[in-house]
């Protein structure tokens, strides 16, 4: 079907690009340790860029037999379109680092494996605690097949299988998500720490308004960096004067013990693939090395504006129009354990989760948060989980007051690879 | 379409649905005055539905290859139905009825041209950075029929303006979201005009501000934020899926009880033309307005054929899918705060020192427990019953049961907010309507 749209489309636009996805979606959701609805099925998308007299025409379909119309739509806004100075081309071949997410045993896996997987994660659970009641429970697994051409010379494919759950856990008059994903079959693996933070959120106590330590859970910190840090690194935030870090490469943004990287390239993890959604290879890209600034993330077009190489961090969204995104964000470890930066807070809070996490200012950083599930710490011990606490500051404030990061690393939410931090003070209000 | 659903019932399926959307957009995406994106793109979609043996199975495609998709979802309900999930639903007469917005001028018979050429015309004030535009409008057809008889069509229009406003001034940076949504034809396009100039001198003004000290205050709340409390503090604990599970903190045991003060009436109207519409839910069901507290007492939950068959109630109309592939759960449509007796100026003036909160990027609930925040894009100091300067953007939370009966006047200008919701992954259209109302004390986020 593609190559009928490609020669449908080369003799109408003087540059194109093809993209092509065939995803097989398996949903299934329950509310009691039963799964009681799954929905399978199949999305054909078709998204094009054309460029005709230098001008871009963008139009998608999920009805690929009218292909047709959806070329002659991406011509009609070209005509119609302003000449865009700034776009010089689409991207160019280069070589590709064969990277494979596509799990045999994953992409063989049916609504009766989950049902097998389902009973072993209700069995873990309720051996560990039988008074814990299943809310809710949401599966997805997910197989892609893309495929870019572009008149270019690009002709790149491959295929992509990942999965993930979320079981909503109660416990009395409190309820937490028990979470994974992976790029292979998921396991049981996530429980014994999930049931110990839902029986550890009894007997919650006010504390008073404080500026103090904060130390934040990767699950925590992930709500910091999905909300606002992705927005400012990304290049055409930063090129429309709309992120925080404008002019500020090569300066120091954050304390000295600050690493951030976006690795869209190393074995394993879950959003690592060859090429990115418009066939620029995947690779590793410094964000904050020791502190300074060190770059942005890049399409082709932001890339070219600045005439540098596109970072490999293009995706396509439900419209269909490129983006800008992170692939697996890595933030550096330091070198303590969780014990020795719990022990280290003489009084101050550690915070697992939070409430509004997207109203916080994307560009400013500016936050007011609940703090759902937290901790108080006194002379080095956990003491109590909290009640009725907001948290309120800036995040890049909060980067410069860095006062330990923990050494083990761990996979949170879609792409987060990240270590426990010690922020040294935070706005606490009780 | 009897056809399949004969041969669905042959194989064994008890109930089963048939549905088809035809869906046609286009999206103009303008910064500073420069097209960015513009895109047309337009989608087809066929979906059945099936209960057996007290599981759900759902299929989906871009081609009607009906009995295709029966087998699919039998073959994968079989799978769940091993372990007895027991889903139930009662029988609903048959309803067969079409729904269209009505415009004079459709917006994809309007001219690219034309858009470009109103989008082009917002100018920026003094102090704004980037103003980011993106348009949208939209033409969807969604047919349901269903094995009780049922046949459903609704056509529908709707025209949108995101507005994103970033100022600057010396090394402080702000930004402003607003929104104008409709269901309705391109004649209305130039009421937005009054949300693009709004939000541009929001981010200009608050760029000036100074940070909240935070703490428990009294507010005053505007429409919009209002609206936010009643679909987070109230709408999301009133959904039945939470209910029946015993999760929801406006449990059984409140129903017809009293939980807020007299003046407090809140209901979901699915039927009203605001940008929540849902003339049928994705269970072909249609309802109507559906009180959730009335005058301070529990009166109703938003439920799907599910929730109502086991809590033996009447469904509402209330079970919405974001896609074709999605599992329909109560869900809120227009949310709506009855019109109080009190002006804006007696509100202000029985406030010696708190905030006036305005505007929101939008809240978040525990039903569970309670717990909830939601965010105000503007906030005023109130010092002797007067409003007074420009604070930066803050944050309210509280306890859903303790600040109900801490409403304590309700305001007589209600107005209408648009938006979407967000419950298990799923996004679906929602709109607030509230007047100004008054809340003796909650916790506001700020500097200690």
């Amino acid at each position: 079907m593609i190559e009928k749209v490609v020669s449908y489309i080369k003799n109408k636009a003087d540059m194109y690009e093809v993209y092509f996805s065939d995803s097989n979606l398996l949903n299934i959701e329950g509310e009691s340790m039963k799964p009681n609805f799954v929905s399978e099925g199949t999305t054909k998308a078709l998204a094009l860029r054309v460029v005709v007299d230098k001008k871009i025409g963008v139009a998608s379909t999920l009805n690929i037999n009218n292909y047709k119309e959806c070329v002659n739509n991406a011509i009609k806004i070209a005509k119609l379109n302003n000449v865009d100075k700034d776009f010089k081309n689409f991207a160019f071949p280069d070589k590709y680092k064969r990277i494979i997410n596509f799990s045999k045993s994953l992409v063989n896996f049916g609504s009766e494996d989950f049902i097998k997987l389902n009973k072993d994660i209700v069995n873990e659970v309720t051996n560990l605690n039988k008074n814990i009641e299943f809310v809710k429970i949401i599966y997805y697994k997910n197989m892609n097949n893309r495929r870019i051409i572009n008149s270019n010379g690009i002709d790149v494919e491959d295929k992509t299988v990942d999965n993930s759950f979320v079981y909503t856990l109660r416990l009395g008059g409190e309820a937490i998500d028990l979470y994974d994903s992976d790029v292979s079959i998921l396991t049981t693996k996530n429980v014994g720490e999930t049931v110990e933070r839902l029986e550890s959120l009894f007997n919650k106590q006010k504390i008073k308004n404080a500026r103090v330590p904060v130390m934040l859970h990767q699950n925590a910190l992930s709500t910091f960096l999905d909300h606002t840090f992705t927005f400012n690194i990304d290049a055409e935030n930063v090129q429309k004067g709309k992120s925080l870090f404008k002019n500020m490469v090569g300066k120091k943004i954050a304390d000295k013990n600050v690493n951030i990287c976006d690795d869209g390239i190393k074995k394993g993890l879950i959003n690592s693939r060859s090429f990115d959604d418009e066939g620029v290879p995947s690779k590793k890209t410094d964000i904050i090395k020791d502190g300074v600034l060190k770059g942005f993330l890049y399409d082709v077009y932001t890339a070219n504006k600045e005439n540098r190489k596109s970072t490999g961090n293009a995706v396509r969204g439900l419209n269909f129009i490129p983006k800008i995104k992170t692939n697996n964000l890595v933030f550096g470890k330091g070198n303590k354990t969780k014990e020795q930066l719990i022990d280290s807070i003489d009084k101050g809070l550690y915070i697992i989760s939070t409430m509004g996490g997207h109203t916080m200012n994307e560009s400013t950083g500016d936050f007011s948060l609940v703090v759902s599930e937290g901790h108080y710490i006194e002379n080095g011990k956990i003491k109590y989980p909290v009640k009725d606490v907001m948290i309120s500051g800036n995040f890049y404030d909060m980067l410069n007051k860095i006062e330990c990061i923990g050494k083990e690393i761990k996979h949170y939410d879609d792409g987060y690879y990240l270590p426990l931090i010690l922020f040294s003070e935070v706005n606490v209000i009780c | 379409m009897e056809s399949y659903i004969k041969y669905a019932q042959e194989k064994g399926t008890d109930y089963i649905e048939l549905h088809s959307v035809n869906n046609k957009q286009t999206i103009i995406d303008v910064q500073n005055r420069s097209i960015k994106d513009a895109s047309f793109n337009s989608a087809k979609g066929f979906s059945v539905r099936v209960l057996y043996n007290g599981a759900l199975g759902t299929s989906y495609s871009d081609r009607d290859d009906y009995k295709k998709l029966i087998d699919i979802a039998i073959k994968n309900a079989r799978a769940l139905s091993k372990e007895n999930p027991g889903i139930k639903f009662n029988e609903y007469k048959a309803v067969k009825k079409r729904f269209k917005i009505k415009c004079k001028v459709n917006p994809s018979d309007v001219d690219f041209e034309d858009k470009k050429k109103k989008l082009l015309g917002y100018k920026q004030i003094p102090g704004i950075k980037v103003l980011d535009l993106i348009y949208g409008d939209n033409n969807r057809i969604y047919r349901f029929v269903n094995s009780e008889g049922s046949n459903l069509e609704f056509k529908d229009v709707t025209l949108g303006l995101v507005v994103y406003a970033y100022s600057q001034k010396g090394k402080v940076n702000e930004s402003f979201l607003d929104t104008y949504r409709i269901h309705g034809g391109y004649e209305n396009i130039d009421n937005a005009d009054v949300t693009v100039r709004n939000t541009m001198r929001n981010a200009v003004e608050t760029l000036d501000a100074k940070y909240v000290k935070g703490g428990d205050f009294p507010v005053l709340i505007d429409q919009k934020l209002a609206g936010v409390f009643a679909h987070e503090a109230v709408g999301h604990a009133c959904e039945a899926d939470f209910v029946l599970k015993n999760v929801s903190a406006l449990k059984k045991e409140l129903f017809g009880k009293k939980i807020a003060s007299n003046n407090l009436t809140i209901a979901d109207n699915k039927q009203k033309l605001k940008w929540g519409y849902t003339p049928f839910d994705n269970e072909g069901f249609v309802g109507g307005n559906t009180i959730l507290i009335k005058n301070g007492m529990l009166n109703g939950y938003l439920h799907t054929k599910e929730t109502a068959a086991v809590l033996g109630m009447e469904p509402t109309g209330n079970g919405r899918a974001m896609t074709l592939s999605n599992k329909p759960i109560p869900r809120m449509t227009n949310t709506i705060i009855e019109n109080g007796d009190s002006n804006f100026n007696e509100m202000a003036r029985s406030i010696k020192r708190g905030y006036y909160l305005k505007g929101s990027r939008g809240g978040e609930t525990n039903v569970l427990n309670g717990q909830f925040l939601f965010n105000a894009q503007e906030c005023f100091l109130i010092e002797n019953g007067e409003v007074k300067q420009r604070m930066k953007p803050t944050s309210l939370s509280g306890n859903i049961l303790d600040i109900l009966p801490k409403i304590s006047l309700i305001g007589n200008d209600s107005r209408e907010d648009t938006g979407f919701c967000g419950k298990d992954g799923q996004y679906v259209t929602v709109s607030e309507n509230a007047p100004h109302i008054k809340i003796d004390l909650a916790k506001v986020g700020g500097q200690v």
